[in-house]
C-alpha cells in the first residue's frame, strides 16, 4: 500500500492495487464473516456509522488496535476518500490518513476511517452530539476536527465535544458555521482549543455539560454563541 | 494490570497526605488511551476507597494506557452553573505492567514521525508544549528509516546528549520544576532517567543558584559516557576529511 501512495505523487501512477484487498499475503479473515460496501458517504458522519456497524459486527477483539482492518477500510473505500486536483490526479496527502499510526499519540486521529470511527464510538450513545466533526465530506478533514482530536484530554470530554458543537455547527444549514475555522479570528476553533487546554488546568471539564463550557468563554465567542438559538436557550 | 483472568484491570497506591488538600474533595482516577477514558471515584482526600470495579476491559490490552489523578473541589460543583475546580492533579502517568511476556523498554521521549509540509527542511525537532511531554519530530520527507536514523553513530554522538541537555534545561531551568518521590510528571521522570546514570545524585534544589546547570552539565556527560559518544563519533569523523 505504501507503493501505491508513494507512486500516486508521480506521473506514472500505479493502479489501484485491488488484489490487496483479497491477497492472502497481507490480509486476514476476521473472526466473523461480513460484509463490507463500496458505497457513497454523504458526510464523514456517514462513514463513521457504517464502520461502527461493520466492526461491530466483524467480531474484531481489540478493533481501535489492529492495524490492518483499518488500512484495509481506508484502502477499500480509497476511491471514496482521496480528493484529487482539479486535474482528477488523486492526492493522498499524509501516510497516516490511510496506514493508521496507532503508536503515536500525535497522529493516530489522522486517519480517514479510524479517527471518524474513534469519534463516533466515543460518542455513540448520542452522535449528533459530533456533528462539528464529522459533518463534513469525509475527504475534507476541517480544523474543528484537527484542533480538539488532536489534544487528548479534549476529545474524549463530551462536554467539549458537545461545545464543539453548539458553537460551530449550523443546524439549519447542516454545516460548520462560517469563521469556524479561520485562523487567527476571535473566537474560532483555535482559540476554543488553546482557552480549554487552560481551563483543563482549573476545571473538571469532565464533570461539566456542553452549556457549562460555553458559559465560562470570554467575549470574543459572542458571534458564536448568538448565532446559533440552542445556546440562547431557544 | 492483566488480572489472573487475563482482563485489563489497574490497582493503584495513592498517598495525598503531603498535600494541603480538603479532606472531603473527591478523588478520580482516569484512565485513557487515544479516545477512549474511563474514570474511577476512589473516595476523598481524606477517605481513600479502592473501587470494586477496576476493570479496563473497554481498552483491550494494557498497551499505550496511561492514567491521571485528579482531585476536586465539591464545593464549587454545580454552583451557578460551574463545573468543579480542580484542586491537584497529574497527569501522563505510566503504569507498572504487572507481568509481561516480552520485556520490551518504551521509549522515554516521544517521537512523532511525519510528512507535515512545514518540515520538509529539517530532518529533525525537539518540541516542547505546556501541556504535553517533549516530543521528538523527525521528517519523512528527508528521513525515510526512522530507525536507522536514530540509532545511526551520526545520530547517537551528535543529538542524543543534546536531546538530554534540552530536556533537562526545560524541566530544571525553565519549568524550575522541583521533583518529589511519587512525582509522575514528565520533568520528573526525565530527572530520575538521569539520577541513575553513574555518578549523579539528586538535582540541588531551585533556589541554589548556578547549581543546576553544573549537574545537567554532569547528567550529560555521563550520559554521553554510557552511550559511547566518543568511540561512535571517531568512527565516523575523521580530521583528514575535515573541510
Amino acid at each position: 500500500m505504501s507503493e501505491f501512495l508513494d507512486a500516486l505523487g508521480e506521473e506514472t501512477a500505479s493502479l489501484y492495487p485491488h488484489g490487496l484487498l483479497t491477497d492472502p499475503v497481507c490480509t486476514q479473515p476476521t473472526p466473523l464473516p461480513v460484509t463490507v460496501e463500496d458505497r457513497p458517504f454523504a458526510q464523514a458522519m456517514d462513514l463513521a456509522r457504517y464502520a461502527f456497524e461493520v466492526v461491530a459486527n466483524s467480531g474484531v477483539a481489540e478493533p481501535d488496535r489492529d492495524k490492518g482492518l483499518w488500512a484495509w477500510l481506508a484502502l477499500f473505500w480509497f476511491r471514496r476518500l482521496c480528493p484529487r486536483s482539479t486535474h482528477g490526479q488523486y492526492l493522498p496527502g499524509e501516510r497516516a490518513r490511510w496506514i493508521p499510526a496507532l503508536d503515536e499519540a500525535f497522529r493516530y486521529y489522522r486517519h480517514l476511517v479510524l479517527g471518524r470511527y474513534l469519534v463516533y464510538a466515543t460518542n455513540r450513545d448520542k452522535p449528533a452530539r459530533a456533528l462539528a466533526f464529522l459533518c463534513q465530506p469525509p475527504q475534507i478533514v476541517g480544523h474543528v476536527y484537527y484542533q480538539l482530536a488532536a489534544r487528548q484530554s479534549l476529545i474524549t470530554c463530551r462536554a467539549v465535544v458537545e461545545a464543539a458543537t453548539l458553537l460551530y455547527y449550523d443546524t439549519a444549514k447542516r454545516r460548520l458555521r462560517r469563521n469556524a475555522q479561520t485562523y487567527g479570528r476571535a473566537g474560532s476553533v483555535f482559540r476554543f482549543a488553546n482557552i480549554l487546554m487552560q481551563l483543563d488546568r482549573t476545571i473538571d471539564l469532565h464533570s461539566a455539560t456542553g452549556p457549562e463550557l460555553l458559559a465560562l468563554l470570554p467575549a470574543e465567542f459572542g458571534e458564536f454563541l448568538s448565532g446559533n438559538p440552542s445556546n440562547r436557550g431557544e | 494490570m492483566p488480572d489472573d483472568d487475563g482482563d485489563c484491570a489497574f490497582a493503584a497506591t495513592l498517598s495525598l497526605d503531603n498535600y494541603d488538600l480538603p479532606v472531603g474533595a473527591p478523588v478520580f482516577i482516569e484512565a485513557y488511551r487515544q479516545t477512549t477514558w474511563r474514570r474511577f471515584g476512589i473516595g476523598y482526600v481524606g477517605e481513600l476507597q479502592t473501587p470494586e470495579d477496576r476493570s479496563l476491559a473497554e481498552f483491550g490490552s494494557a498497551e499505550g494506557i496511561r492514567f491521571r489523578v485528579r482531585v476536586v473541589d465539591r464545593a464549587t460543583e454545580g454552583r451557578n452553573r460551574l463545573p468543579a475546580r480542580i484542586l491537584a492533579h497529574a497527569d501522563g502517568i505510566r503504569p507498572q505492567l504487572h507481568e509481561t511476556k516480552h520485556e520490551q523498554a518504551e521509549s522515554l521521549l516521544a517521537v512523532d514521525w511525519g510528512e507535515d509540509d512545514e518540515f520538509r527542511h529539517q530532518p529533525w525537532r525537539l518540541e516542547f508544549s505546556e501541556d504535553s511531554e517533549p516530543l521528538l519530530r523527525i521528517s519523512r520527507f528527508l528521513v525515510p528509516n526512522r530507525d536507522s536514523f536514530v540509532r545511526s553513530r551520526e545520530f547517537v554522538s551528535l543529538v542524543a546528549p543534546e536531546l538530554l541537555r534540552s530536556i533537562l534545561n526545560r524541566a530544571l531551568l525553565v519549568a524550575q520544576v522541583e521533583v518529589r518521590d511519587g512525582d509522575c510528571g514528565w520533568q520528573s521522570l526525565w530527572v530520575r532517567f538521569a539520577q541513575q546514570l553513574p555518578g549523579i545524585q539528586l538535582p540541588p534544589r531551585a533556589d541554589e543558584p548556578g547549581s543546576s546547570e553544573e549537574w545537567i552539565d554532569s547528567a550529560v556527560t555521563a550520559f554521553a559516557r554510557r552511550i559511547d559518544v566518543r568511540s561512535r563519533f571517531a568512527q565516523w569523523w575523521s580530521e583528514d576529511e575535515a573541510p
